[in-house]
């Protein structure tokens, strides 16, 4: 992979190239989720674990831990402040990781389409795999994103991670432009005066 | 030629006195280490002819014949303390700061060999007074209080043995070993002795050895002591010194166990008399074993561990079966070496870092991995997981426990070690691992000398883990029998077997398989110690994201009813009662008022009156 981008794992086993196909199956068999709920859309997600709609037949698991998982679910508006947190956490996912977007307001702002505080257009900041339009989307729309996102990490379309690796400057760029430069520090120190 | 009893005995003290006298500092270190290094090769060079004969030598002093041998048992305890001795020396060669030290230091040694040697009571007095003398003048000098407090009560305990020594000596008319031991036989079938002075012997000698030895609730000048001193030094005085306290037990039973046990009979199919050193030791481990959790001062973290694990050898002892003793002679020479090295590498730590406090460190395996790595080793020994001796021994005293059908005291021994697993991991988390302070980024490796006595520890608990055997099989031949079986790898009980190199293979293999998968599994890469999840929000260094502090509050917690109650302050408590006693006494009888003396007087004359006198 690119020099540039050396602080991101590089993921692909040149070793084992031949059972990429196996690899492939396995992870969309077991996808986790980052229990990291933004929006309205945290409230919709426990019934997708629960009896009804039920996604650990998928193999699916919510998780505490981003170092554990690979899916990451977006749910619903995100604003300035909390999209540090989701760059930080998305960042600290393992490759190969994947982004649902889930509802209106990561796709294009939805009803806060002219709310200085909340990021239109998600894309620009971290990639992201599948959107699924609604406000809120049905669990069964969500499900249908879910086999989306499997049949794309089948056949190798789900590639935000290595878009994200090789574009990062662009992203860089584009978070730099909404919090400022070096906003990490900033972020982090602006606590120490308080404690 | 000298008799190499003498050589072994005075080589330390003779090497002491002249690091002492020259004081020249390289040439005091380097006479030091030859001191400490002579007895150690001597002892290696006797191992055969020990055990074909033994090596006697006596002297009259002032009308006492001093009688020192070198047995089997004795053989197997000197070369225990003259291996923690050379790695004392070594690690005192950077960490002591004067010749004072040297000085103290090895008098000590000499004092704890000598004890080992005797074979009467005068010279075991003698020299254990040496001993807690040259430890006491070693903590004097770096703490007063605690130095007191040891030295009252080690002085409590040498004189409770003193008049135990003078009762048996009233009652036998004898101060070497073998005769008393003859006589004590002897009077199991006679009975001249009664139940109630036996009973007293015995409590004297308990309080005298439970002194040293460290057991509750005389355990209250350990953590002190073992840590207002140079923590080199303290590697010998809880790695070897503690042991004359076990060897004193040790000497119960050889002296007078079929006395004690005429005397006073079974419990339960249970020498009472052991009984009573077994529920000693199984309280001794997890009292300061929870103790030990509790800490938060890496030296007194290791002191209290170093009770509890002495605990363990009082306990096995306690159990009075063969196996146990053999579990407990395994164990003295486990605990000798992992905890040596734990002070060696406590005394790395303090050297580099110069702080004693957990919540002062972090993160040091990067600077010092080498001392890491032996800590590690001495934690593993430790917590009892294999191929390290720490499990040998700790299995075997297992085994004792049960087979004696102790379930209580067995399960003491096993919560003693789940405490203990709590209390090193807490040591490895707390200084080895996670966020490094910045004061500590100039941290440098340990010094040479320093390394070399770890390793001298090391190796002894690595090669006794895997090679079992090569210890019990000397156990075998010291306590005359076939006590635990099997060969070098293999101990064989008679309820079990461990074999020691099958589990290393296994472990090894596991390891390697593991280490393939990890290799092999993903592009590791290494990233900061603050690119790490605090729930998503951005941290730099200026947090802390270790707990260096209360890291078992919840343990704190739920033993506050228990932690109310403290020995600690019982017996200050009654240091200042006797105080004010005193104080009390010269105020009110020297008041300085001529009138009250004419009244003693007069008080006095009167009670020769009553009496008839006048």
């Amino acid at each position: 992979m690119s020099e540039r981008n050396d602080d991101f794992i590089t993921y692909e086993l040149q070793e084992f190239k031949l059972f990429e196909p196996l690899f492939r199956w396995a992870r969309k068999k077991s996808l986790w989720i980052v229990a990291f709920c933004t929006g309205c859309g945290g409230i919709e997600m426990p019934p997708l674990f629960t009896a009804r709609y039920d996604i650990e037949r998928f193999g699916m698991m919510p998780n505490p831990s981003p170092r554990m998982a690979d899916l990451f679910l977006i749910t619903g508006y995100v604003t300035p402040k909390t999209l540090k947190r989701i760059i930080i956490t998305y960042e600290m996912i393992p490759d190969p990781k994947y982004i649902i977007a889930h509802g209106s307001c990561p796709i294009n702002g939805g009803v806060y389409w002219d709310s200085y505080n909340v990021v239109k257009q998600l894309d620009k900041y971290i990639p992201i795999d599948v959107a699924i339009a609604g406000c809120m989307p049905r669990p069964e729309a969500v499900m249908d994103g879910i086999q989306e996102i499997m049949r794309k990490i089948e056949s190798g379309e789900a590639d935000g991670w290595k878009r994200y690796r090789e574009n990062y400057e662009w992203y860089r760029k584009n978070q730099d432009e909404l919090f400022g430069e070096g906003w990490r520090e900033r972020d982090a120190r602006r606590w120490l005066a308080w404690i | 030629m000298i008799n190499e009893i003498l050589l072994i005995l005075f080589a330390p003290l003779v090497a002491g006195v002249i690091a002492w006298a020259l004081d020249v500092k390289g040439v005091r270190e380097a006479i030091g280490i030859i001191g400490a290094a002579i007895p150690l090769a001597v002892l290696a060079k006797l191992y055969s002819q020990v055990l074909d004969e033994a090596i006697n030598y006596s002297i009259t002093v002032s009308g006492f014949t001093l009688q020192l041998q070198l047995n089997p048992m004795s053989w197997y305890f000197a070369v225990i303390a003259s291996l923690v001795g050379l790695a004392m020396a070594l690690g005192m060669a950077v960490t002591s700061r004067n010749s004072y030290d040297w000085l103290f230091a090895l008098m000590s040694y000499t004092g704890v060999l000598g004890v080992f040697l005797s074979q009467d009571f005068v010279s075991f007095f003698l020299l254990w007074e040496l001993m807690t003398f040259a430890s006491f003048m070693m903590v004097l000098r770096r703490n007063r209080h605690e130095s007191l407090k040891y030295f009252v009560l080690s002085v409590i305990g040498a004189y409770a043995m003193l008049i135990a020594i003078g009762m048996l000596y009233a009652k036998t008319g004898a101060l070497d070993f073998a005769t008393i031991r003859q006589a004590l036989y002897m009077d199991a079938a006679m009975g001249t002795i009664t139940t109630r002075e036996m009973a007293m012997i015995f409590g004297l000698f308990l309080v005298a050895f439970g002194v040293k030895a460290g057991s509750v609730p005389l355990h209250v000048w350990a953590p002190g002591a073992y840590s207002e001193t140079d923590q080199s030094y303290t590697a010998f005085f809880s790695g070897a010194l503690s042991k004359a306290g076990a060897y004193g037990f040790l000497l119960l039973y050889i002296l007078m166990g079929y006395k004690l046990y005429a005397a006073f009979g079974t419990f339960n199919n249970h020498l009472v008399f052991a009984y009573i050193i077994a529920w000693l030791g199984a309280i001794t481990v997890v009292v300061a074993g929870f103790l030990a959790v509790l800490q938060e001062d890496i030296r007194k973290l290791f002191a209290y561990s170093s009770i509890s694990q002495v605990g363990y050898i009082l306990l096995a002892f306690g159990l009075g079966s063969t196996l146990g003793f053999a579990g407990g002679l395994f164990h003295v020479l486990s605990h000798a070496v992992f905890k040596g090295l734990f002070w060696l590498v406590t005394a790395a730590i303090i050297l580099q870092t110069g702080k004693t406090q957990f919540k002062d460190m972090g993160g040091l395996a990067e600077k010092m991995p080498f001392t890491f790595a032996m800590g590690l080793i001495a934690v593993l020994s430790l917590a009892g997981i294999p191929p390290t001796a720490g499990f040998a021994s700790k299995w075997l005293i297992y085994e004792a426990a049960i087979q004696a059908h102790m379930p209580l005291v067995a399960g003491a021994i096993f919560l003693g070690s789940g405490i203990a697993f709590a209390y090193v991991v807490r040591f490895l988390y707390a200084v080895w691992f996670g966020q490094r302070p910045s004061d500590l980024e100039d941290v440098k490796e340990a010094p040479l000398p320093l390394l070399i006595g770890m390793a001298i520890l090391a190796i002894p608990n690595l090669v006794f883990g895997i090679a079992p055997g090569l210890v019990t099989d000397y156990i075998n031949k010291m306590l005359g029998g076939e006590i635990v079986g099997g060969d070098y790898y293999r101990l064989v009980t008679q309820t079990g077997t461990y074999n020691a190199l099958l589990v290393t293979i296994v472990l090894t293999i596991g390891l390697a398989i593991a280490g393939l998968i990890y290799i092999y599994g993903a592009r590791a890469r290494k990233v900061p110690v603050t690119n790490t999840y605090q729930s998503g929000n951005p941290v730099t260094e200026e947090y802390n994201l270790s707990i260096r502090k209360n890291f078992y509050r919840p343990l704190a917690e739920a033993l506050e009813f228990w932690l109310k109650y403290s020995w600690d302050r019982f017996y200050e408590r009654l240091a200042s009662m006797a105080e004010d006693f005193a104080d009390s006494l010269r105020e009110s009888f020297y008041n300085g008022n001529v009138q009250s003396y004419s009244w003693y007087l007069a008080v006095v004359l009167l009670i020769l009156a009553l009496w008839g006198v006048l």
